[in-house]
């Protein structure tokens, strides 16, 4: 009885895994960059990295406090030149999500809410975001 | 007495028993025979059994003179304790003793436990089922073990051997009730071990914002901390329920994070709301009974006027206000039926007050959750006028632009920027230098340049310092008297409703050190500078003073875990007891999360009735216990 149990429990647990494999091809790594740490996830095509980072219960801690609803920035993410230029010629920042991204602690260039980019076809088999952490040395002075 | 609780003793004892009322009654019959019935009859029985049977007694006797066993005095020998068979075998049965070390790798296991150790494996499986509530089932079954013992004698007189005594036992399966993946996961993952939940670090967190909130999830994911929360007010989450507008509601949804959090981590995570640490509990008691304190209250004392008449009628600060919009308990409401408004202050809690003033009577705030009677009060605003004055020059504001933007966005008003034309002139030259937020920030000042017109206006004034609260004679404010740094002049700028929101002073608790400026004395980012063996940390707007928006809290409690966790990695002293029996003691009526979700329910549900998102309640008596 319990071998059948542990049996069918070993393929339900199986199954996620072979759905991903079938469609590898729709799927893309993003690589989150969070000071030392590094956390990589399968993200599907048209997800957004915010969606990515719920799915995978990521331990980026508060990252996405709005749900995505563009009232908040805790979704801050600073994408890799070409991804940024590639990103702003499709779907460029609106005023709501510039507003937002004011208020971004470590605002760069390449900044961008994690909740608006979505991966696309067009994106490398993997895709390395930078989510900055708080610069204690700046709090400092 | 001992001896019948071990069944070779009794049997022993009862053919004692016959054997010595048989011999009494052959002497003397009429002691036995005395009593034929009762109690008492019970030896004369013993008597007829042992003459009746008397062959099968000496049987009898003769049988328990080579049964060994019974009480072995252990003075007298050196015991030698095997190990019994072991009744079940199999990689994932464990058998636990004093010394066991398990890594479990299977999706279901078998716990044995004998004897003293019976204890443990109860203890142990009785807190896997409340840690994984409903999600594993355990079977429990008992039998005998008899285990064998060697004796060997300590002085010539005793005899070596073997000791056989019967030892109870318990077996426990433990399995998965659903092929729930987690905790699948967290099975294979589960060392008996590191199941270190007596020896794990208890940590009182004051304050249940924001900043405690976001902390306490982040610390909850590094470490195996216990947690206990306390809230002053009735019901938790600080300013994300009193602070943040009611047309920011998305803001909010940070709340449905600490909902998971509190609903996954039942077993070691406890809110205690309406104790107010310092009367109820004060500082000191905490940092005795938990292992370490983290201070995230906020900050909320207002910074007052500081000018003649600020104590006129009407005359409120602005987090007063934000909170009476709110719905916080026991605040009055403001009279809204003069003509106009000053707000003095060039920071987002003015942005917010100018804003929901104005949004009172379009009803775009109807389905938000402001609660009723105040969204009522403000739709009978006859405030036509709005005027928002800073110290400072256009410059200086600390307004966000999207706070900034919305108050522009508004249909039926009128706002505008008074600024001079040298301000503008400066401003512009110099746009070009400021960094991006300050850059777009002066743009949208700029653009929203010039005089309101319209039914309804919203004018910023800036380099205008207070100097004077006039009032009426029944002492309610009529106007309030300007320096103009522009003019060098005085004005007078006439109002019925005076909100100041210039800021924000710390509230130290009582025993907790306090700097030269009036702020909790800090050793570094996030230490409190305390003696004792207590760590204090303190995060949040009580630590560093009001500034930034949420995602500043967030990043900031981020790293307050990280150090909490790091200083507590080779923790091995005991848990701490935790506030919870004082509070009893004192017949505090906390509120606890059950509880305040049963009132977020009630609220929910009141606010569907008339298509809100919530109906706040702003009296608790109900509630409380």
């Amino acid at each position: 009885m319990f071998a059948l149990r542990n049996f069918a429990c070993r393929i339900l647990n199986a199954l996620p895994q072979t759905r991903l494999l079938s469609s590898a091809s729709e799927t893309r790594t993003v690589r989150f960059l969070n000071g030392d740490r590094k956390f990589d996830a399968n993200g599907k095509i048209g997800q957004t990295l915010l969606d990515v980072v719920v799915e995978h219960d990521l331990a980026l801690d508060g990252f996405g406090a709005c749900e995505g609803t563009l009232a908040c920035c805790t979704c801050h993410v600073i994408l890799g030149k070409e991804h940024f230029e590639r990103e702003d010629k499709l779907n460029p920042a609106g005023e709501e999500e510039l507003d937002l991204l004011d208020m971004a602690p470590e605002l760069n260039d390449y900044s961008r809410l994690g909740c608006q980019i979505k991966i696309t076809k067009k994106d490398p088999e993997v895709v390395e975001v930078v989510v900055p952490t708080i610069n204690r040395d700046a709090r400092n002075s | 007495m001992s001896a019948i609780f071990n069944f070779q003793s009794l049997i022993s004892v009862i053919l004692l028993l016959i054997c010595t009322c048989a011999y009494i009654r052959a002497f003397a019959p009429k002691v036995i025979d005395r009593n034929k019935e009762g109690l008492l009859g019970v030896f004369w029985k013993c008597a007829r059994i042992g003459e009746r049977l008397s062959p099968w007694v000496a049987a009898s006797c003769f049988c328990m003179a080579f049964v060994k066993g019974g009480r072995v005095n252990e003075n007298h020998y050196e015991i030698n304790r095997q190990q019994p068979a072991k009744p079940f075998t199999g990689p994932n049965h464990f058998f636990i003793t004093r010394k066991t070390n398990v890594e479990s790798q299977y999706s279901d296991v078998y716990i044995h436990g004998m004897g003293a150790s019976i204890n443990s494996v109860l203890v142990f499986v009785v807190e896997l089922e409340k840690l994984f509530a409903g999600a594993l089932i355990s079977d429990v079954q008992t039998s005998t073990i008899h285990v064998t013992d060697n004796l060997f004698p300590m002085s010539d007189e005793f005899e070596a051997g073997d000791r056989s005594r019967p030892l109870s036992a318990v077996h426990v399966h433990l399995y998965r009730a659903m092929f729930c993946k987690t905790v699948y996961s967290r099975i294979r993952n589960l060392s008996i071990n590191s199941f270190r939940r007596f020896t794990r670090p208890r940590l009182a967190i004051v304050g249940s914002g924001p900043a405690g909130m976001f902390t306490c999830n982040a610390l909850l994911r590094r470490t195996n901390f216990a947690v206990d929360v306390f809230e002053n007010y009735h019901v938790p989450f600080g300013l994300v329920r009193y602070g943040v507008a009611p047309d920011h509601q998305e803001v909010k949804n940070c709340i449905n994070l600490f909902d998971n959090m509190f609903d996954s981590n039942k077993d070691r995570l406890r809110l205690f709301c309406n104790v107010n640490i310092g009367k109820d509990v004060t500082f000191e008691e905490l940092t005795n009974n938990y292992n370490s304190v983290l201070l995230a209250y906020g900050s909320y004392k207002t910074r007052s006027l500081a000018i003649p008449g600020e104590k006129s009628l009407n005359v409120l600060s602005g987090s007063e206000f934000v909170g009476w919009y709110n719905g916080v308990p026991n605040v009055a409401n403001p009279s809204l039926d003069g003509d106009s408004a000053v707000i003095i202050g060039n920071g987002n809690v003015a942005l917010d007050c100018a804003r929901i003033i104005s949004m009172g009577a379009d009803g775009s705030l109807k389905s938000s959750d402001i609660p009723d009677d105040r969204l009522a009060h403000l739709q009978e605003s006859k405030i036509r006028n709005i005027k928002v004055l800073g110290r400072r020059g256009p410059g200086d504001v600390s307004f966000t632009i999207k706070e900034l933007r919305e108050q522009f966005k508004l249909a039926e008003w009128s706002s505008a920027v008074d600024m001079s034309r040298e301000d503008e002139e400066t401003l512009r030259s110099e746009l070009p230098k400021f960094e991006r937020k300050k850059k777009r920030l002066t743009e949208l000042l700029l653009k929203f340049a010039g005089k309101p017109n319209g039914p309804r206006q919203c004018h910023f004034l800036f380099n205008r310092v207070p100097q004077e609260v006039l009032s009426d004679s029944c002492g309610r404010v009529k106007a309030i008297k300007v320096f103009n740094k522009y003019t060098n002049e005085t004005e007078t700028v006439p109002c019925s409703l005076l909100i100041y929101s210039i800021g924000y002073q710390t509230l130290i608790l009582d025993g907790v050190p306090q700097n030269a400026k009036g702020m909790i004395d800090m050793k570094d980012e996030c230490r409190v500078n305390i003696q004792g063996p207590t760590p204090v940390y303190a995060t949040g707007w009580c630590a560093h003073g009001p500034r930034g928006v949420i995602v500043d809290t967030q990043q900031q409690s981020a790293f307050v875990a990280e150090q909490i966790a790091k200083d507590f990695e080779n923790f091995n002293g005991k848990t701490a007891v935790g506030a919870d029996v004082l509070l009893k003691q004192r017949h505090v009526r906390s509120i606890s999360w059950d509880r305040w979700k049963f009132i977020d329910n009630e609220e929910k549900l009141k606010g569907q009735k008339s298509g809100k998102i919530r109906e706040k309640f702003t009296t608790f008596d109900s509630f409380v216990n």
